[in-house]
Formats: structure tokens, C-alpha cells, sequence
């Protein structure tokens, strides 16, 4: 009760504030409460079965429509929004486990993930949608990418589920990029000197992230790295997010050391998260979703059955030779971030605007709300499952239901 | 590309200078900034030199600074009414808190009397045309405030931590009391301000310490219902800091003394929180976390300012000169009406403290409350000399150890 007691507080009192002076607002007041609220409700919905991740989606697309955030005070929280995003990109970088992909064989699984996802949606698209190549091809990608960040916050004692996650994802991204450097520029030898500026980056990090002692110095430097990348983020005209998980997988490359250091970054990281997620939620028009053609309905579902099908034929390949669990392989399909950031670059700005946001709209519904929701009860019977599967120890016998019909609880 | 380079020559800098402090050991007055935070000032200087070259970039992390600002500014006023815990207060003599209360109110008076007399200095040679009697009274009350933990060096000795609960004017309640005064007196000082909420139009005196007191009780009411709610340290302290971000915010927005606010706040939580212990520790480390950021940004706010070195240097030496007397004459005077003993080193000791991040704090509360223009140069002062009391060894008294 007293979890939804600071809730209704912290919103009131942004309330009442805005509703008398909205442009009298800075935006870090929309930054205290795209922390308390989520990590609030999330703390209090925490033995619900709930996927932790829904709860931020939900109260930003709430935030949105009830008009509890003045778009302008809002737009102006963007480049907080950006910090948070570089230090969660860079500590979720750091945890790419180089060792645990080639030990368990997920390397394998992610290329029969990624290609059984990919490869049927965009063939759909270009075939039954005419859709051209490039649009198709992006969109097939789009769907292959997982949502690490949602992993981060419903399960984050998993680290098998993170590790397949993020492969996925980078795996995915990376295609993307490469595909689109080749398309977009024709002179590719212009890219060496930003990845040698990058490889610089990566060295220093590595060294400074190095000698970190100290949980309060460790915390202020790594506010100054996040810094930084968001500097160069802003500077090279590319997503922090993306920078910093390619620079924190870079230091973790260089120097397991170093990339142990950054992985102290996960107390902040999980918060942080909820920024990010209410954030692009609340940015959200949903009222796009009503100016969908039939076209785009198609494209919807498409692009929804060939994720599901695709992970799940991933994910029980990964099942099969990486030993993942139910609950890790299912991580893999929601996905939310990556859809924010790079679907509206499948449809670019100008007259498909609107469409653009109805599509993210109802592929983040779908997908990550949606989706988890529905996968919550089968992953809770799975465990249930499996924890009767596990054999008992030696002469311990098993109890006989009681004459009610109750089962004897212990 | 240039651009990028220079912040990877701050770090390699940065770098080396991590590592000569690693092999060899610092000399006082150098252990003594570091301790002080303050050397992160030239780092927020050469960053924001830096990002002054983009004037998109400099926008954008112009937002951000000010937003930091106000949230850091109430978190520094609640770790202050940290310090006004009445259960801990009631284990000391009475009288000795009656003497450090009465030093912080000689020292303020007198402060407040010299700033006013220096009002041609600031407007004519410094530019600063703010409400006098505001800047009076905020240079008198950070001349009462001092470094907080309070950590000393005397002279031929390394940087310690003296003991004050029982010693004479030692600094228990110091800082709490300056910020008491500035509580009590803001709404008189800070002129005919009118401030609109919502329906409302506060104009008098009566209604701005309402406004203040129900803000600081609201901060404090949340932060007790936190720290009872939440088992976990580390939510405690997110939760909590996104709570001080949510309400600094507004205060920002509104021209309201964040400081106040987060004073009354600290007040109310830590005598009413049934986890003092625990929220003592949790929002120490936060602090932590939070000072050298200050510093950072208080470093980048100051370096695209037009501000003139000599002139700035005077008035911080005329300041620093006026402030030691006050406080060393304050402590006589109250010595003699409480009847404590207090030898001529106590005195000079005392008179010698050097300022600490509450007072730069104080400082900065000015920039955010908007109130005339060039008081980036008060902010300078300020730090120039909370820097330049850090390197001044006190004299050692009797029955200081090391």
C-alpha cells in the first residue's frame, strides 16, 4: 500500500505542477518520476509472475495518453533519456561473455535463430506484400533482434538468457549496419579513421575502467565514460545505445579485466532501464495504430508470426545444442528498444510518418507486451515442471496428500 | 574527430595523474584538495571548454547541467539537516551547542553587515547587481558553513579527522545552524518576489515559508515512507535520489530555494525515519557519488563566463580575511557569555576552517534562482576560497593526536 502511497504522491505532485506551469518544468522532474514509479510498482508487483518489463511500456504508454507528460517538457528529458541508454548499452556490452558463447555452442544457435527469423519474414514481405528488397531485408532483421534490455529487468539473475539475448541481438545489428555502410557509402574506406578514434576509445576505457578501487569513485567514473560516449554519440550522429554496446563488448574483447570493472555498473543499470523503457513508451502515439491501412495490418502480422515461429524454431535448436533452458530461449522474444530506434529508419520520415509510429506501436504491444504476457503462465508451468522433474535426494520419501485432498504444504 | 580527440586527452591526462597519485604519497594540502573534491573543478573546466566549441552539444549539456544542479542542490541541503538529529544533539552539553550556535550567528551578523557595506565592490567592480540584501545574507551564511566531514591538517602533520563531540566550537551543528538562519531569513532577503502556483499568488513573507515548510515536509514525508518501505540499500538510494530529482526539479522551475527545501526535508526524515542508521550510510554514499559531479559541473558552468582573474582573487582574499575575523571574533565573544574555555588556538583554529562543498552550494543556489546577472562571479569566489582554505594548516592544538 505504501509503494502505491509514493506513486500517487510522486505523480501529483508532477501533476498539479504542470497542469499550473507546464513550461515552467525542467525535465529532470520527468526523470525522478520515470525512475520511482516503475521500480515502485515493479518492487511491489514483484511475486505476481508479472514480466518486469511490462510495467515501464504500460506506464509510459499510460503517461502518454492520459496526459500526465507536457510533450514539450518531455521532448526536452531526450537527452537524459540518452545518458540512460549509453550506461545501459555500455554495461550490458560489458556483459558479453566471449567465453560462454564459444563454450555452449550459442554462437551456432544464434546464426539458426537469426536466420530462421530473418530469412522467412523478409522472403513474406518481398513476396506476398511487395515490399521493396531493402525495406523487406531491414524489417526480416528487425524481427530476428531480441530485446536484451527487457532481459535485463525481468530476469537478471539469468545469465545464460542475457548472454543468448544479446548475441541475438548483436548479431542482428551488426548485419544491419553492414549492410547499410555498404548501401549508403560509397567510399568505404572513410569509415577507417571513426574506427580507429573508436579503437583509441575502447583502449583508454579499458585502462581507466582497469583501476577502479572504489564503489563511489567506480560510479563517478563510469558517469564520465557514459558521458562521453554520449558526447561522441551526439557528435558522430549514431544511438548511444548502439555506441556504447559496441564499446562496452569492445572492452570486454580487450581486457576480461576491465569489462569485470564495468559490470559494476549493474546497480544503476536496471533503473536506468525503466528510464529508457517509459521514455520511448511515453513518445509513443498509439492513436497511430487506428490509421493503419490493411497493408500494414499484414505487415503486423507477419512480422509477429515469423518472430514467434522463428525464436521458437531458434530457440529449441538452442534448447538442443547450447542446453538452454526454456526460460533462457524464451527471452529472445520480446523486443522493444531496438523496434523504437530502428523501425522508424525502415520507414523514413515524411509522408509515412504516421504510419511509422502505428507499426512501432503495435509491434511493441505485440511483441512486448503482448507476447511476455502471454508467455508468462507457460513459463511459470515449465518451471513447475521441471521442479518436479528434478529427482529427490536419497531417503527422503514423498509425502501423501492429506485426507482433504490438500497437498501437505512444508 | 579534433573534437573527440581532446576528451581522450583529458582522460590520458587523467590517467597519469591516477597513477603518480597511486606510487607516491600526496603532501597535506594536496591530500587535503583531493579529499576536498575541488580538483575536479579544473576537469569541468577543460570539459566544458571543450564542449563550448559546439554550440548544439553546449545546448543540450547546458540542460543537463542546470537539471543536475537543482537535484544536487537539495540533496546538499538534506545531508545538512541530516546534521540536526535532536537524539544525537541531546548527548552533548547544552552549552557548547549554544556556543557554536552563537559563533554561526556573530559570524553571519558581521558577514552580513561587511556585505552590505561592499555592495559599490560588487555591483561596480564585479558586476553583480542581485538583490543586496540576498547576496548579503548568502555570503553571510556560507561564511558560516565548513567542510563537512570535517577532515583538518595541522601544521607538520597529515590530513586527519578531529574529534567534535565534545570539543569547544567544534563543528556539530554549524552548517545546520547557517542553514537555519538562511531558513529563517530567505523570504525577507530575497526582495519583492511574487511567485504564481497555480491559482495561487504568494506575496508575503507568511506564504513563502508556508510554501517552503509544506515542499521540505512533502520531500521528508517520502523519503521516511522510502526508507520504511524498501528493505533493499541500493533501491532505497535510487528510488530515494529519483524522488529528490522529481521534487528539485520543480523547485528549479519555480525559483524556489532548493536548498530550503532539502534542509526542512533532512530535518523532518531524520527525526521521524525508524532506519536512521541505514539511511545515514545509504545517503553518505550517495553523497559521495554526488560531490565530485557537483564540482564537475559547477568547473563547466564557470569556464565560459567572462571573469576577471585579479579582481576575483581580491574580493576572495578580502572575503576570506573577513570571514576569519568574524568567526574568530564570534567564537571570543561567545566563549566569554558561555563561560567555555577556549584557548587563543582554538580561537585561530576555528577562525581558519576552511569552506566546504555546502558552501559552494549556497553559492550556486544563486544561479538557479536567477536573481541579476554576473553571480557566476560569486560562485567563483566561493570556490577560490573554499580551495585556497583547504591548503592553510591550522595550529595544533594540546590534545590533537597525529
Amino acid at each position: 500500500m505504501r509503494r502505491f502511497l509514493i506513486c500517487a504522491i510522486v505523480c501529483a505532485v508532477v501533476w498539479g505542477a504542470q497542469h499550473h506551469f507546464p513550461e515552467a518544468i525542467p525535465p529532470v522532474a520527468y526523470v525522478g518520476l520515470m525512475l520511482v514509479v516503475p521500480m515502485t510498482l515493479a518492487n511491489a508487483l514483484t511475486g505476481s509472475r508479472v514480466p518486469a518489463h511490462v510495467i515501464p511500456l504500460l506506464l509510459g504508454f499510460l503517461a502518454g495518453g492520459s496526459g500526465l507528460r507536457h510533450a514539450g517538457a518531455f521532448i526536452a528529458a531526450a537527452p537524459f533519456a540518452e545518458l540512460a541508454q549509453a550506461w545501459v548499452g555500455l554495461y550490458l556490452g560489458a556483459c558479453f561473455s566471449y567465453h560462454r558463447i564459444l563454450s555452449k555452442n550459442l554462437g551456432a544457435a544464434t546464426l539458426l535463430s537469426l536466420g530462421a527469423t530473418s530469412v522467412p519474414a523478409a522472403l513474406a514481405l518481398f513476396l506476398f506484400l511487395e515490399l521493396s528488397a531493402v525495406q523487406a531485408i531491414r524489417l526480416g532483421l528487425l524481427a530476428a533482434m531480441s530485446g536484451p534490455i527487457f532481459t535485463l529487468i525481468s530476469q537478471p539473475d539469468r545469465r545464460e538468457a542475457l548472454s543468448f539475448s544479446l548475441l541475438v541481438t548483436m548479431l542482428g545489428l551488426s548485419c544491419w549496419f553492414v549492410a547499410d555502410l555498404i548501401v549508403s557509402t560509397p567510399d568505404l574506406y572513410r569509415v577507417i579513421p571513426s574506427i580507429l578514434v573508436w579503437m583509441v576509445g575502447v583502449e583508454l576505457i579499458a585502462r581507466i575502467a582497469h583501476t577502479v578501487r572504489t564503489g563511489q569513485g567506480g560510479q563517478v567514473l563510469f558517469g564520465a565514460i557514459v558521458a562521453t560516449l554520449f558526447v561522441c554519440a551526439h557528435v558522430m550522429h549514431i544511438s548511444p545505445l548502439f555506441l556504447a554496446l559496441v564499446t562496452g563488448a569492445g572492452v570486454t574483447a580487450r581486457s576480461g579485466r576491465s569489462g569485470q570493472s564495468l559490470r559494476a555498473m549493474e546497480p544503476l543499470a536496471v533503473p536506468l532501464s525503466h528510464i529508457v523503457l517509459v521514455y520511448f513508451a511515453a513518445g509513443l502515439d498509439l492513436s497511430g495504430l487506428l490509421g493503419l491501412s490493411a497493408l500494414h495490418w499484414k505487415i503486423l502480422v507477419i512480422y509477429a508470426a515469423a518472430m514467434l515461429f522463428g525464436k521458437t524454431a531458434g530457440g529449441l535448436t538452442a534448447a538442443r545444442y547450447a542446453g538452454l533452458f526454456l526460460r533462457d530461449w524464451s527471452q529472445t522474444l520480446p523486443q522493444g528498444v531496438v523496434v523504437f530506434i530502428l523501425l522508424p529508419e525502415v520507414f523514413p520520415p515524411g509522408s509515412e510518418q504516421a504510419i511509422g509510429d502505428g507499426l512501432t506501436a503495435g509491434v511493441v504491444l505485440t511483441c512486448g507486451i503482448v507476447i511476455p504476457l502471454l508467455a508468462a503462465p507457460v513459463l511459470f508451468m515449465s518451471d513447475r515442471m521441471d521442479r518436479r522433474r528434478v529427482p529427490k535426494p536419497m531417503g527422503q520419501e514423498e509425502k501423501k496428500p492429506s485426507a482433504s485432498g490438500m497437498a501437505n504444504t512444508p | 574527430m579534433q573534437f573527440i580527440a581532446s576528451f581522450y586527452v583529458i582522460y590520458a591526462i587523467c590517467l597519469i595523474c591516477r597513477n603518480l597519485f597511486v606510487r607516491r604519497k600526496l603532501a597535506a594540502p594536496l591530500d587535503s584538495l583531493r579529499t576536498s573534491h575541488l580538483h575536479f573543478v579544473p576537469i569541468g573546466l577543460a570539459v566544458g571548454f571543450i564542449l563550448s566549441m559546439e554550440n548544439d552539444l553546449a545546448a543540450i549539456v547546458g540542460d543537463i547541467k542546470e537539471g543536475l544542479l537543482g537535484v544536487i542542490l537539495v540533496w546538499f541541503g538534506i545531508v545538512t539537516g541530516l546534521r540536526f538529529d535532536f537524539r544525537r544533539l541531546g548527548r552533548r552539553a547544552s552549552r557548547l551547542h549554544v556556543l557554536e550556535g552563537l559563533q554561526v550567528l556573530g559570524t553571519a551578523a558581521l558577514v552580513f553587515f561587511l556585505a552590505l557595506l561592499w555592495r559599490p565592490v560588487l555591483r561596480y567592480q564585479m558586476g553583480i547587481a542581485a538583490e543586496p540584501a540576498l547576496v548579503a545574507l548568502l555570503l553571510a551564511t556560507l561564511a558560516t558553513t565548513l567542510r563537512m566531514p570535517d577532515r583538518v591538517f595541522y601544521v607538520r602533520s597529515d590530513l586527519s579527522t578531529p574529534h567534535v563531540e565534545n570539543a569547544p566550537a567544534g563543528p556539530l551543528i554549524t552548517n545546520a545552524a547557517g542553514m537555519t538562519l538562511l531558513t529563517v531569513l530567505y523570504p525577507y532577503c530575497a526582495g519583492g518576489t511574487v511567485l504564481e502556483l497555480g491559482p495561487l499568488m504568494l506575496v508575503s513573507t507568511g506564504s513563502f515559508w508556508a510554501l517552503y515548510a509544506c515542499v521540505g515536509v512533502l520531500l521528508g514525508l517520502l523519503l521516511t515512507l522510502i526508507f520504511s518501505t524498501f528493505e533493499d540499500d541500493v533501491l532505497c538510494a535510487i528510488i530515494a535520489t529519483g524522488t529528490v530529482a522529481t521534487v528539485g526539479g520543480l523547485c528549479a522551475g519555480k525559483a524556489i530555494p532548493g536548498v530550503v527545501v532539502g534542509f526542512i526535508s533532512g530535518v523532518w526524515f531524520i527525526n521521524t525515519t525508524t532506519r536512521r542508521r541505514d539511511a545515514l550510510e545509504i545517503l553518505e554514499k550517495t553523497t559521495g557519488i554526488l560531490q565530485p559531479v557537483f564540482f564537475l559541473v559547477m568547473g563547466s558552468l564557470l569556464v565560459t563566463q567572462n571573469l576577471t582573474v585579479l579582481r576575483l582573487t581580491a574580493f576572495t582574499l578580502l572575503f576570506l580575511v573577513a570571514r576569519s575575523l568574524a568567526r574568530g571574533i564570534s567564537l571570543a565573544v561567545a566563549a566569554r557569555v558561555t563561560r567555555c574555555p577556549v584557548s587563543l588556538t582554538d580561537i585561530i583554529g576555528s577562525a581558519l576552517r576552511p569552506l566546504g562543498t555546502l558552501s559552494v552550494a549556497l553559492a550556486a543556489q544563486l544561479l538557479l534562482l536567477d536573481s541579476g546577472p554576473n553571480l557566476y562571479a560569486l560562485t567563483a569566489v566561493v570556490m577560490i576560497a573554499a580551495a585556497i582554505g583547504q591548503v592553510i594548516p591550522l595550529p595544533k592544538p594540546r590534545d590533537a593526536v597525529g
